[in-house]
C-alpha cells in the first residue's frame, strides 16, 4: 500500500468515467440511427493488492462493452419483414390493377358490354333503322378498344412486375456483398480482441442488413463459431452467404417458360464467379414462387399467378363475346338476306385481339327469317332479340366463375379483383401493425433512452470529478509528507 | 417497458398515421356519400351492385321497348276503332240498298261511297308508326296494300322484350283484319263482292255482303279486344319496371351509400381523438432531462 497506489487508482476512476462518457455520447449520437443498439460499459473491479496484510482493490477496470441483443426478435423481425415484403409488393400491384376494373365508378369494360347488347335491343325495335345498325357497330367497337385497353394495361402491369424482379435481385446482391464484407471484419476483430469483446456496431449493421434482406426474399441464417453468418435462401436452400462469401442474385430469361425473368443464383465466391444465365447457378425460380414470399416472392407471385389470371379470365370473356355472339350472328339473316356472316373475326378471341370483322351494317343478322324471301319481311326482330338477350344468358359451358352469363362472369371478374385487393391491403396492414409491435419491442430492449443516457452522464461526470479529488487529495498528501523532509 | 426514444418515435408515428388514415377513410365516406368506392372496399357488395346496376340497365332497356311497344298498340287500337266505325257506315248502307225501297240507279249511284270506304280501309291498313308500316307482318318498310286492297305482308310477328322473362307480340297481320283482294278472303274481299253486287243490282249479293260485314265487325271488335289487353299488360309490366326501378335503387343505396350522420359522427370521433394525439404527443415530446440540466 502506497499513495502511488492511489495515484493509479484514481487514473483507473478518471479512465472509467471516460470510457463511460464515451459509451454515452456514442449512444446519445446514434439515438436515431436505425438498427443501433444501446451499449452500456461493463466496469469490474481491479485485481486485489496485498496492502500490508490487507487485501485492497485496485480501481476499476472495463474489460468490455455490451449491447443488448435478442435473437428470438431478430427471428421474428426477419420473418416478418419477409411477410411484409410479400404484402407489399401484392399490394402495390393491386392497387395499380384495380382502377381498371373500377366499375362502380360508372364506366368501364361493363358499361361498354351493356351498351353493346342493348344496342341489339334498339336494332330489334326497328331492325331496318340505319342509325340502329350504325349504333350496333360502333358499341361493338368501343367495346373491343376497351378489351384492348384492359388487356394492354394488364400485360404492362405484368412487364413492370418483371422489370423489378430484376431490380430485386440486384438490391438483395448487394445486401449479400454486405453481409459477407461484415462477415470478415467481424471475425477478424473477435479474433483480435484480447478480452473477446464484441465489435457492437459492426453487429448491429449486419443484423439490420439481414432485416433488409429478409423484407426482399425469405432468408434464413445461422451464426458460425468464428462469429459469421451464413445465409440460405428459403425454399431451395441455396447458400447466398457463408464466410467471406457470397453468391450473386441475378434476373435472366434465357430458358424461361413464359419469356420473362426467371431469379438464378451464382455460387458463393469473393468475389463471386460471373453471371453464366445457366448452369452451374441455380434457377430458385419455382421455388420462390411456391414459398412466395419476401418481395420477389410476392413479385413473382402477382406476375406468374394473380396478373395472369386476370388476363386469363379477360381472355375467357372476350371468347365468351366473341363465340356466343358469331354463333347468333351466323344463324340469322341480314337486311339484304345475307347470312352464315360472323359478327366478330373468330380467330381472334383474346381480349388483346378481339376485332369487328362485320363492315356492312346491313349484315348485322336482325331477322331470324331471310327478309328478301317470299313470305318474310324485314321487320323481322327475332335474332336481334335473340342477340340483345346474350348478355344476361348463361353460358352453356360453366366458366371459371361457375355457370353464368357473360354480365355475371365479369362481375365475378370484379369482386375478384375486389378480394385479391383487399386482401393484400388487409394483409399488409397487418403485417405493418406486427412490425411496429416487433420494432417497439426491439426498439424498447435495445433502443437508446436519452434521459437514461443523460442520467448516466450525471453519474459519470459526478464519479470524474470524484476520482480527480481522490488524485489531487493524493498529491496533498505526499505533499505533506515531502513537507516532513524540509 | 423500458421507454426508448426511438421507440417512442415509431409509437408516435404509427398512431399519428392510423389517426390520419382513419380521418381519411371518414371524410372520403363523408365527402362522397359512399362505403364503397372501389371493389376492395367490399368485394361482395360491389359484386351486388354490380349486379343489381346491370338489372337498373336492362331495366331503362325494357322501358324503351316497352314505350315503343305501347305506340305500336295504340296506334293499332285507333287504327282499329276508325275501321269499327267505317264498317258501321258500310253495314248501314248494305242495310239500306238490300231493301226494295231503293232502285237499281240508286246502289249504281252508291257503288262510288263503298270504294271510298275500301280506300279508307286500304289507307289503315297501311297505317305507320315512324317509317314502319304496322300491319304488314315482319313487311315494315312497304305498304301492305294496294290500291285494289292485294296484301303484300306476311303473317309473322314482331315481339319486343317487356322484362327479363316476358316478350310480347306487337303487331297484327293486315290480312286477317282487313282481308285481301288477291286471295279473296276477308274484309276486302266482301267490299268488292259489295260493290259489284251494287254495280249488278244484286240484292242477295247485297245481303251476303251484309253478313260479310258483320262478320268482319266481329273480327275488328276481338281485334281491338285483343289490342287493349295488351296495352294492359304494358301498362302493368310499366308500373312493375318502375317499383322494380325504385327498389332497385334503393338496395344499391343500401350498399354503397353511407349513413350520414353515421358517417359525420365517425369523422368528427375521429377528429377529436387526431387532434388529442398530436396534443399528446406534443407534451411528451417536450419532456427531456436535457431541458433540467445546467
Amino acid at each position: 500500500m502506497s499513495i502511488q497506489g492511489i495515484f493509479y487508482t484514481g487514473v483507473s476512476g478518471l479512465m472509467a468515467q471516460q470510457v463511460g462518457m464515451q459509451v454515452t455520447g456514442e449512444n446519445i449520437a446514434n439515438v436515431n440511427t436505425p438498427g443501433y443498439s444501446a451499449e452500456t460499459p461493463v466496469f469490474e473491479t481491479g485485481i486485489t493488492v496485498d496492502a500490508g496484510g490487507l487485501p485492497v482493490g485496485s480501481g476499476v477496470q472495463t474489460p468490455q462493452i455490451t449491447r443488448v441483443y435478442n435473437d428470438y426478435l431478430q427471428t421474428l423481425l426477419k420473418n416478418e419483414n419477409s411477410n411484409n415484403g410479400t404484402y407489399t409488393a401484392a399490394n402495390n400491384y393491386m392497387q395499380l390493377v384495380q382502377p381498371v376494373f373500377n366499375e362502380l365508378a360508372g364506366s368501364g369494360l361493363g358499361t361498354s358490354l351493356s351498351n353493346f347488347f342493348n344496342a341489339f335491343q334498339n336494332l330489334a325495335l326497328d331492325p331496318t333503322g340505319t342509325a340502329e345498325r350504325e349504333s350496333v357497330l360502333s358499341q361493338a367497337g368501343l367495346l373491343t378498344d376497351n378489351f384492348h385497353q384492359i388487356s394492354t394495361y394488364l400485360t404492362n402491369t405484368q412487364s413492370q412486375a418483371d422489370a423489378s424482379v430484376s431490380a430485386i435481385t440486384t438490391q438483395a446482391s448487394s445486401d449479400l456483398k454486405s453481409i459477407a464484407q461484415l462477415n470478415q471484419a467481424i471475425s477478424l476483430a473477435e479474433a483480435a480482441s484480447p478480452t473477446g469483446s464484441q465489435p457492437n456496431e459492426l453487429l448491429d449493421q449486419r443484423e439490420l442488413t439481414v432485416r433488409n434482406l429478409a423484407q426482399l426474399a425469405d432468408i434464413s441464417y445461422s451464426a458460425q463459431p468464428d462469429g459469421t453468418l451464413t445465409i440460405t435462401l428459403n425454399g431451395s436452400g441455396t447458400t447466398l452467404v457463408s464466410g467471406s462469401q457470397y453468391a450473386t442474385m441475378y434476373a435472366n430469361t434465357t430458358g424461361s417458360a413464359n419469356g420473362m425473368n426467371d431469379v438464378w443464383v451464382t455460387a458463393v465466391g469473393n468475389p463471386p464467379p460471373a453471371t453464366s444465365g445457366g448452369a452451374p447457378d441455380t434457377d430458385v425460380t419455382a421455388a420462390i414462387t411456391t414459398d412466395g414470399l419476401g418481395q420477389l416472392g410476392g413479385t413473382l407471385k402477382f406476375r406468374d399467378t394473380t396478373a395472369q389470371g386476370f388476363i386469363t379470365n379477360l381472355n375467357d370473356l372476350a371468347s365468351y363475346v366473341v363465340n356466343s355472339v358469331n354463333t347468333v350472328q351466323t344463324a340469322g339473316y341480314g337486311l339484304t338476306g345475307n347470312t352464315n356472316v360472323n359478327f366478330f373475326t373468330p380467330a381472334n378471341t383474346t381480349a388483346a385481339n378481339i376485332s369487328v370483322s362485320i363492315a356492312n351494317p346491313d349484315d348485322i343478322a336482325a331477322a331470324t327469317n331471310n327478309p328478301t324471301a317470299a313470305g318474310n319481311g324485314t321487320g323481322d326482330n327475332g335474332n336481334a332479340l335473340a342477340l340483345g338477350a346474350l348478355l344476361t344468358q348463361n353460358l352453356a359451358a360453366a366458366t371459371p366463375y361457375g355457370t353464368t352469363s357473360i354480365k355475371g362472369f365479369y362481375n365475378s371478374l370484379v369482386a375478384d379483383v375486389g378480394v385479391q385487393a383487399q386482401n393484400a391491403s388487409s394483409g399488409l396492414t397487418a403485417s405493418n401493425n406486427m412490425l411496429t409491435q416487433l420494432n417497439t419491442q426491439r426498439e424498447s430492449q435495445s433502443g437508446v433512452s436519452e434521459d437514461q443516457e443523460l442520467a448516466n452522464m450525471l453519474n459519470y461526470q459526478k464519479a470524474f470529478q470524484g476520482s480527480a479529488k481522490v488524485i489531487s487529495t493524493a498529491t496533498t498528501m505526499y505533499d505533506t509528507i515531502l513537507g516532513l523532509i524540509s | 417497458m423500458r421507454v426508448t426514444n426511438s421507440m417512442q418515435a415509431i409509437q408516435i408515428a404509427n398512431n399519428l398515421q392510423q389517426g390520419e388514415s382513419r380521418l381519411n377513410t371518414y371524410a372520403q365516406e363523408v365527402s362522397t356519400g359512399k362505403q364503397v368506392t372501389q371493389p376492395s372496399d367490399n368485394p361482395l357488395a360491389a359484386e351486388q351492385i354490380l349486379a343489381l346496376q346491370g338489372t337498373l340497365t336492362q331495366n331503362t332497356q325494357y322501358a324503351t321497348n316497352i314505350s315503343m311497344g305501347t305506340s305500336w298498340l295504340s296506334l293499332q287500337d285507333s287504327a282499329l276503332s276508325t275501321a269499327n266505325n267505317v264498317v258501321t257506315n258500310a253495314q248501314q248502307l248494305a242495310t239500306q240498298l238490300s231493301t226494295g225501297t231503293f232502285s237499281a240507279t240508286d246502289r249504281l249511284n252508291a257503288v262510288s261511297q263503298v270504294q271510298q270506304i275500301q280506300q279508307e280501309l286500304i289507307s289503315l291498313g297501311n297505317t305507320q308508326v315512324g317509317n314502319q308500316y304496322i300491319f304488314g307482318g315482319t313487311v315494315t318498310n312497304a305498304p301492305p296494300y294496294d290500291a285494289s286492297g292485294n296484301y303484300g305482308g306476311n303473317d309473322q310477328s314482331i315481339s319486343v322484350q317487356v322484362d327479363g322473362s316476358t316478350s310480347v307480340a306487337i303487331n297484327n297481320s293486315g290480312d286477317q283484319i282487313f282481308g285481301n283482294t288477291s286471295t279473296g278472303t276477308g274484309l276486302m274481299q266482301t267490299l268488292t263482292g259489295f260493290i259489284t253486287a251494287l254495280q249488278t243490282n244484286n240484292i242477295p249479293g247485297i245481303q251476303n255482303a251484309l253478313a260479310g260485314l258483320n262478320t268482319a265487325a266481329d273480327t275488328l271488335h276481338s281485334a281491338q279486344a285483343a289490342v287493349g289487353a295488351k296495352e294492359n299488360l304494358l301498362t302493368s309490366v310499366t308500373t312493375m319496371n318502375n317499383t322494380l326501378n325504385t327498389n332497385l335503387q334503393q338496395v344499391i343505396s343500401n350498399y354503397q351509400d353511407v349513413d350520414i350522420a353515421q358517417a359525420s359522427s365517425n369523422l368528427a370521433q375521429a377528429q377529436t381523438a387526431f387532434q388529442a394525439a398530436l396534443q399528446s404527443t406534443a407534451m411528451v415530446e417536450q419532456l427531456s432531462l436535457v431541458n433540467f440540466i445546467s
